[in-house]
């Protein structure tokens, strides 16, 4: 007669099988159930990842000073700009939208209440917008909900997939602008975007709403001409001839969505 | 693929990290267990292979959350074994208090130097009017658990309830066991030491009950607590942001998240012990289904009221010193076992609050014997039960009393009803779940009985599969880092 196998090696089969799946999960392309795409672990990134290489102190902070050094024309071609992000995004997205009036592109702005770097790379939504509103330029306003964080390295990953989502259209990450103490989310956002990506919301006084977090129109007014200087003279400049009283929001898509959605 | 890299990340993966402490949920435990688990059947067999090995993992387990006070552990143990040897061959009573007096003075001295040093020093210099410099101190994970073992222990020995364990080995074992060691349960000796010397195989149901409590913990801990818990933060982290609805909600939010947190955690103990064939007693009894606050200290946190009541209360003198002194027995008691949760006037503050109720409680329990039971009284008593465990946790997590008196606040103050439909539209995830918890806190123990039965009488598929199903839900809910558990910290 076949011996039954005992319970604690049937256990130990059970943990080694299911481990064997997550790894598997985690190394596969993505797995989609309905319109959900499976979350995975960080197996390969845990083992995998190279430490990243201190950058010689020599490089300066703004990566703008050594890119300024040829002058770059801006992007006349820009015709659609997609502006997305967390709850920050709403009044500087209109802000924006008023420098696409100025200077001939359409503004998609997509502000998503509460949303995190995560959520946007798992949701779908990075791919569904660009497919949407068709962008030769981006800009990702992302980081005020991971002001929390405990260990900022880990979504260091998330930030390098979203950049890879965005099929080499060119972008500027907008940091956070900062309502507490930074522990960590800028060096965070530097770890993983290239040379030249990140606008640093550092030093800008900006009017904030009741709430004394988001920035109010005018707030965002003044944060979106900071933004569009720097623009000006990033590694891919485009037109940023300032908004005036006759540059509304006619024609350009704003888009809220709530934390659920 | 770099087998460099490859080797050195695994390398990784064994150092202390501070900002990574080893935790039942995490990936790293499962993986290391996996390796454990095998060993451990080889070695079962003889008792002295297998103490060695547990003893082993479990201060490798400690060296990962704590770093190098893994050795300070094994002093503590040595230096309790050997006194606690002493006490048992000293014949004199005297020795014997002054023996068993010096073992507690070594055990709560440490305790006191790492948990309350800076606590005394601020509150010294705050008297004196000094300038305050906190002292570079790492609080080592779980020394409040391990310190009361060791205490009971101790205690144990000198009432010659049990007699002291011939090997240090059993003893370092007992203490360092790692499914209790950083948040308990407090394991105590009389009931652990003797499932040491039978070292008795697990069986099927312990096996499968086992992991069917493993899953209960994740699922509490890992998708319930820390799916909350993000909610709950932005309220406790920003008091005065939010309007009166949100911030109840984030209130009772937090009542159940530390309740999720701490009992998930406790699960998932109880269940490694199980199939490793140790049985540790039961930490939570569905606590906010209590009627009254003497229930529910009955209920929440079992191992640390029991050990409270044994050896604090009771040598305090109980209730056998008449009704006023009983009370003061009992204000004691909890407010030290407030202090015992934290080094802050807020954690006293808590633990006073709990005594002041229990001792109100006791004084009334006269008068609400004569009422009947009704559902409306049910109902009602319940309502202010849970409404005063909730009140206290606002003290017990808000960062200080000017924060927890604007969550307060805020609740009267800015309290709408008609916010509560929008709140719900806002965050349906948030409130599913909070009603998925309460209806799961409300079960019958039966059914949740007969659940464990079932399925560890399912087939082995059916175990794999719901296996893979909480751990991918999990994963879907996983922040990109792991929340330490709530109780770690003390």
């Amino acid at each position: 007669m076949k011996r039954p196998i005992p319970p604690i090696l049937s256990l130990w089969l059970l943990l080694i099988v299911a481990l064997a799946i997550f790894i598997g999960i985690s190394m596969s392309e993505d797995i989609k159930i309905g319109s959900h795409t499976l979350s995975k672990g960080y197996f390969p990134e845990t083992l995998f990842a190279r430490e990243e290489e201190e950058e010689p102190d020599t490089v300066p902070e703004n990566p703008v000073d050594t890119i300024t050094v040829v002058e770059v024309q801006p992007d006349t071609t820009v015709h659609s700009l997609l502006i997305f992000g967390d709850s920050m995004t709403h009044n500087l997205s209109m802000s924006v939208a008023k420098y696409g009036s100025k200077n001939n592109y359409k503004v998609t702005g997509v502000t998503w209440e509460s949303s995190s770097i995560p959520g946007w790379l798992h949701s779908g939504k990075i791919k569904e917008y660009i497919k949407m509103s068709n962008p030769d330029f981006i800009i990702i306003s992302l980081g005020s909900n991971e002001m929390e964080l405990k260990y900022f390295d880990r979504r260091v990953p998330d930030i390098k997939k979203i950049v890879e989502e965005l099929d080499s259209i060119p972008f500027v990450w907008v940091g956070p602008p900062l309502w507490k103490e930074d522990r960590g989310v800028y060096s965070m956002l530097e770890a993983g975007l290239p040379n030249g990506r990140l606008f640093r919301t550092e030093n800008i006084e900006i009017p904030r709403g009741p709430d004394h977090v988001h920035p109010t129109r005018k707030g965002a007014d003044i944060w979106a001409d900071t933004l569009m200087r720097w623009i000006a003279n990033s590694y891919h400049p485009i037109l940023t001839t300032p908004p005036d009283s006759t540059s509304t929001l006619k024609g350009h898509k704003i888009i809220y969505l709530h934390p659920d959605d | 693929m770099d087998s460099g890299t490859l080797i050195s990340n695994i390398g990784h993966l064994f150092l202390y990290d501070r900002n990574t402490p080893m935790l039942f949920s995490s990936g790293l435990f499962w993986f290391l267990f996996i390796l454990f688990l095998p060993v451990y059947i080889l070695l079962k067999k003889s008792k002295a292979k297998m103490t060695l090995f547990v003893i082993a993992f479990s201060l490798f387990f400690y060296y990962k959350s704590s770093g190098l006070f893994f050795l300070m552990l094994i002093a503590t143990s040595l230096a309790d074994w050997l006194l606690s040897r002493a006490i048992f061959r000293t014949k004199d009573r005297s020795r014997r208090l002054a023996l068993m007096w010096l073992s507690i003075c070594i055990s709560l001295s440490i305790l006191g130097y790492f948990k309350y040093a800076n606590f005394f020093l601020w509150n010294w210099n705050a008297m004196v009017r000094g300038n305050f410099q906190p002292l570079d101190i790492i609080l080592p994970v779980g020394i409040s658990f391990y310190t009361f073992q060791s205490i009971s222990y101790v205690v144990d020995v000198f009432k010659r309830k049990i007699t002291p364990t011939r090997s240090w080995f059993d003893y370092l074992f007992f203490l360092s066991f790692f499914p209790a060691l950083v948040a308990g349960p407090i394991v105590r000796a009389d009931y652990f030491l003797p499932q040491i010397k039978k070292n008795l195989q697990a069986d099927s149901s312990m096996i499968w009950g086992g992991l069917w409590l493993i899953i209960i913990g994740i699922l509490k801990k890992a998708v319930i607590a820390d799916y909350i818990a993000q909610y709950n933060d932005l309220i406790f982290n920003d008091p005065g942001l939010y309007s009166g609805v949100q911030t109840l909600m984030g209130v009772v939010g937090y009542t159940m998240q530390i309740y999720c947190d701490f009992s998930g955690y406790s699960d998932m103990a109880i269940g490694l012990a199980l199939i490793m064939g140790f049985r540790l007693a039961t930490n939570f009894d569905s606590p906010y289904q209590s009627r009254n606050l003497t229930e529910f200290w009955r209920r929440w946190h079992i191992s640390l009221s029991t050990w409270l009541r044994d050896y604090l209360y009771i040598p305090l003198g109980g209730n056998r010193k008449g009704t006023l002194r009983t009370y003061l027995n009992n204000f004691l008691t909890m407010l030290i076992g407030g202090l015992w949760h934290g080094a802050a006037w807020k954690f006293v503050f808590w633990g006073a609050m709990h005594g002041l109720g229990l001792a109100i409680h006791k004084a009334c329990r006269p008068l609400l014997v004569r009422i009947p039971d009704t559902p409306l009284t049910i109902f009602f008593s319940w309502l202010l039960t849970f409404l005063y465990v909730s009140f206290l946790w606002v003290f017990f997590r808000a960062k200080d009393f000017s924060d927890s008196i604007l969550i307060i606040k805020n609740i009267f103050k800015e309290f709408h009803w008609w916010q509560f439909p929008q709140f719900i539209s806002a965050r349906p995830i948030w409130c599913l779940m909070m009603l998925v918890l309460i209806i799961m806190h409300f079960v019958p123990q039966r059914w949740a009985d007969t659940l464990q039965l079932r399925y560890a009488a399912s087939p082995w598929l059916v175990k794999l599969i719901i296996f893979l199903i909480v751990v991918q839900l999990v994963i879907e809910f996983m922040l990109a880092e792991v929340q330490p558990f709530i109780y770690f910290q003390f």
